[in-house]
Order: C-alpha cells, then structure tokens, then sequence
C-alpha cells in the first residue's frame, strides 16, 4: 500500500526535477547542430537558460548561407508536450521583401504534438492567429478583430469566411 | 503501533523525494555525456566571400597605391550628352545619358557634371542647372523619327541584340568601360524589395545537388534590369567574381549594396559567359 502512494509520487517529483535539471544550453545547441545540417544557422546569440529552455539575445537567421532574419530576443521553451518560440521584434531581410504586413512586434510559434504549429504575431497593423503548414510552406494567419481590417487590409485576401494572409516561403 | 508507524513514515519519502531528484539528474547527465553537444556552432559569416571590389583590389595590390581616378570632367554642356533612353514613371522616372564611352543611368532628382534631372517626357528629359532649365530629347534620326532602337534600352549594359540595330550584338561594356548606374536606383529598389520582384523573377539553379546560379525567368520590359542588360534564360553564376554556390552570395550583395562602388554579374548566355561591368555612384 506505502509503495503504492511513493511511486506516484516519485513519478510526479521524478517530471519536476527534470524539468528542473533540464540542460536548456545543451539542448538548444543539440537542435542548433540539427537544423544546421538542413542549412539553416542561428548565429550571433548571447545564450541564457530559463526554467525548461533557453533564451537567446539579438540572434540572426541564415539559410543557406543568406541572413533572413534578426532579433532582439528570442524566448525557446522546450517542453516534450509543449514547445514554444516567442520572438521579440524581429526584423526579415530586405530582400525578402515584407513577409509579415507592418512592422513586427512579436511572434509566438507553438508546437503542440498532434495539433500542428499555431502562430500569433503581433504588429503595428494588429494582431493576427493562424497557423504554419511545414509541409506545403504555407503561413495562414487571420485577422483577430472581426471588423474590416484597416491598415492590413491591402496584405489581406478576402475569402467568404472573411479576410486571411497567406503566404508561402 | 500507530506513533511508530507515523514516525517511519517519512523516511521513506524522504528516500523517494532523494532517489527522483538524484534520478533526474543522473538522467541528464548520461543524455548529456552521450548525445547533447557542449558548445553551438560558431558560424562565421561570409569567409568564403570575395571581395566586392576584386577588380580594383587586385591593381593595388600589385603596385603603389593608385589614387581612385577622379574623372575631372569639364562643367561642359548638356549638349554634349546623348540622351539615350527614357523610362516615364512619374518620379522613378529613369534617362539614359552618354557621354563619350560612359553611360549614365540617372533617376529623377540626381546629377550628372551639376544637371539635375527634373522630369521625364514622352521623348525628352529636363535638367536643371543654376537654376536655368535644360531639355534633351532623344536622339533623332535625319527623318526627325525617334530612333527607336533608343528608345527600348536593351544594349547599354547588357550585350542584348537590339531591336532596329540590323542584328549587331552589342556588347555590355562600351569600349570596355563598365556602365555607370545610380545609386538612387539601387536603394530605391533595396528599400522596397517586392519593387525587385514585380520586374524580376529568378530561380535557383542547382547542379548535382548544389547551387549554381540563378536563372533569369522573367523580365519586365522596359523595367531597370531590363536596362542594365539581363536577359530571360541568363544564368548569373558569379557576382563580383564570387562563385553563386549559396543564397548568401546575393544577399551579402544586398546587405552591401549602399556602399559599393563596383559590381559585376557574370552571366552564362546560352553557351557563352559574358561579364555584365557596373560602377555604381
């Protein structure tokens, strides 16, 4: 019966600890050295650990050897059942053109397994949800206001649910 | 019985509490012996760039330091330009002026030898100059019809047969001498990047799984690059001498295109390679 209470326990204490020991700077340089082989480089950050991940200052985005995209934090929550990335006013390379409508303020990516990759951003022009379809490089977001949308208006594509962004990467 | 029983209690939890904590941390301890790398990669950005100025690097290198040629041309009169070509659009209007072997590609409010384009017309361009205006129209044929192989710059920079011009190919650099472009132009179009991508489309060419240059698939006529000479099906392989192997190679191009001064883009035109040579101001 007591050994039927202590495994309980052990296995909720046993989580907790290893979220607390969690090595966030390893592994965060392990799934950098990942999605190096795939050609794609974090570069120029100042790494820090938090509880269950790491936090990253002012780092820079290459792919395939081309800048995309800086920072000025980005915020790495590594959870195995809930993983998040929230990135503070980033800025896309110029010569990508504008891959977000307006000027940035925040992105919150969040990975759920088996409810695909939400995102949120918000910027000057408003607050938008969606989502990223990895597969077929597609970015979806829609306005959060219901109201005509104002200044993301021209950005926008109006469907007959209403107005949406999308564009492919 | 039961004092007893409370007071053992804790002992066993106590252990619990110890062995997942220690459990915990060993845990992290053998993935991070076994798997976890201890330090990130340390990217240094750019190393196996070329200079952007190899040209001119290579002929100091080799002797004195050679002063950048000034061209002290004289104030001279406007008549002494040849307007070549005009693009009308509104204020990124866009004329075309020779003088000699240069060409100038000047936008709406720059200078060349202190005239200031003012305004683009059908088929002349105003200067302004110590406050007097001044009008060239493109060059005319003894028939007093606009010469229309002018008209449609295709030839001043990039070697493009040009219409009307009884099929002479003509070369891109003039004499040798490279084409001079503005830039007003190019920050107006890094400024605003998607301006790039409405006149231009290209597309990465890959050859046994690597980059090898981007292939031209679309040019609007008549747009900036179709005057400075690029072509659909050109293949631009090198900028500045830099092998195109990653897309890092145009976008440091980009990131650097406020300070150039020189610039070359090395072309694959069918089975030939042309250097298509531009001296930005």
């Amino acid at each position: 019966m007591r050994l039927v209470k202590l495994v309980p326990l052990f296995l909720v204490l046993f989580s907790v600890a290893l979220i607390l020991f969690m090595p966030g700077r390893e592994i965060y340089y392990y799934i950098e050295k990942r999605i190096f082989e795939n050609g794609i480089i974090v570069d120029s950050e100042e790494v820090s650990e938090k509880l269950a991940g790491v936090v990253l200052e002012h780092p820079a985005v290459l792919i395939d050897g081309a800048e995309v995209m800086d920072a000025e934090r980005v915020s790495i929550t590594m959870l195995l059942v809930y993983n998040r990335v929230v990135i503070v006013k980033p800025v896309f390379s110029r010569v990508l053109g504008s891959i977000l409508p307006g000027k940035t303020e925040r992105i919150v990516v969040t990975y759920i397994p088996f409810m695909g990759i939400s995102m949120k951003t918000e910027s000057e022009l408003g607050n938008m949800s969606g989502y990223i379809d990895p597969i077929n490089r597609t970015i979806h977001l829609e306005p959060d206001e219901s109201e005509e949308p104002g200044g993301l208006k021209s950005y926008l594509i109006k469907s007959e649910k209403g107005w949406y962004y999308e564009r492919n990467y | 019985m039961s004092e007893t029983t409370e007071k053992r209690l804790p002992i066993p939890v106590v252990i619990t509490v110890l062995l997942a904590l220690v459990s915990a941390k060993l845990f992290w301890v053998v993935i991070e012996i076994l798997y976890l790398p201890s330090e990130g990669i340390d990217y240094e950005g750019g190393g196996k760039s070329a200079s952007l100025y190899y040209r001119y690097r290579l002929a100091n290198e080799s002797g004195p330091v050679v002063k950048k040629r000034v061209v002290s041309q004289p104030a001279g009169r406007i008549r002494d330009f040849t307007l070549k070509g005009l693009y009308e659009d509104g204020d990124n209007s866009i004329a075309i002026l020779t003088k000699g072997t240069k060409s100038h590609l000047l936008s709406i409010g720059e200078s060349v030898n202190g005239y200031r384009l003012e305004k683009v017309e059908s088929k002349s361009a105003w200067f302004e100059k110590g406050g007097k205006s001044y009008r060239l129209k493109l060059k005319e044929k003894n028939s007093g019809r606009i010469d229309r192989s002018y008209r449609v710059i295709r030839s001043s920079a990039g070697g493009t047969s040009r219409k009307g011009d009884s099929g002479k190919v003509v070369d891109s650099v003039v004499d040798g001498a490279p084409k001079v472009v503005s830039r007003g132009i190019l920050k107006k179009y890094s400024q605003n990047a998607d301006n790039i991508w409405k006149n231009i489309t290209i597309d990465g060419v890959k050859r046994n799984g690597h980059l090898y240059g981007f292939e031209v698939k679309y040019v609007k006529r008549d747009s900036v690059f179709d005057k400075l000479g690029l072509e659909r099906g050109d293949i631009i392989i090198a900028i500045n001498g830099e092998e195109i192997t990653d897309y890092g190679v145009p976008m440091r191009l980009m990131s650097e295109i406020d300070t150039i001064e020189n610039l070359t883009l090395t072309v694959k035109r069918g089975k030939m390679e042309k250097e298509l040579e531009y001296e930005i101001r």
